[in-house]
């Protein structure tokens, strides 16, 4: 199969691949690029293990080709923390146990960040339909949820601080 | 301090730790900036790929396997 090239910026860097047409994003990302942090958990877009945040919105990598990810703004959990500062919603995944086995967390953390960012000051049911796309089979959601009601607070103070 | 014989949970929580008293994971660091490293994200030199090729017959004998391909 003839391959093609595609440029975009991969958490604030500019990359470019040779990818076939058929060459998913989440592979771009793993194998091209060797970002492992958004993860495959089902291979059928029901898991959300490796969603990323594309242009501002979030979107789970397996379903996408990656030339659909030319000329695109992209981040990874990788991208999150700010200089090698955590982000709210990292320090509150710690403070909060809101992870056991990590498998799915980067997909949930890039999700959450996105889903803030629409909508700072959720109310629990909110958190839940706007993760409703990411499977936790480990934690049971509920310090998932205290974890991001935490990085909200936080970020909410913080640009009062501002 | 309190005698050590006669703290109570909160108190040893708040001090030596130990028995009963949360500790943080040491594993987390690494979880949530994507640095996993689960099975399938190392990469090594010479490193092989494994997959299933199931068959197509419900109940089938095999005469032959032709790994050509792979």
């Amino acid at each position: 199969m003839s391959t093609t090239t595609v440029n975009l910026n991969v958490n604030g860097k500019p990359v470019s691949a040779e990818v076939e047409p058929r060459t998913l994003l989440i592979h771009l990302l793993r194998e091209n690029l060797n970002i492992t942090g958004p993860h495959i958990g089902c291979e059928t877009s029901h898991c959300g293990a490796c969603t990323v945040d594309l242009n501002g919105k979030s979107v789970k990598s397996c379903t996408i080709f990656a030339v659909q990810a030319d000329g695109a703004e992209l981040m990874t959990v990788e991208g999150l923390a700010a200089g090698g500062e955590l982000h709210p919603l990292q320090e509150g995944f710690v403070e909060h146990h809101g992870l056991q086995c990590g498998y799915c967390t980067p997909g949930i953390l890039v999700r959450s960040y996105r889903f803030l960012q629409d909508n700072p000051n959720p109310s629990d049911e909110e958190i839940r339909v706007g993760i409703s796309g990411n499977l936790c089979r480990c934690t049971g959601y509920q310090n998932i949820v205290k974890a991001i009601q935490y990085a909200a607070d936080k970020l909410g103070s913080k640009e009062a601080a501002e | 301090m309190a005698d050590m014989d006669t703290m109570t949970l909160d108190e040893r929580e708040a001090t030596i730790g130990g028995i009963g008293t949360s500790r943080k994971r040491t594993e987390d660091a690494r979880f949530i900036r994507g640095k996993g490293n689960y099975i399938d994200d190392h990469k090594l030199p010479g490193m092989l790929h494994g997959d299933f090729v199931r068959s197509s017959h419900a109940h089938a004998l095999i005469k032959s396997i032709d790994t050509a391909a792979a």
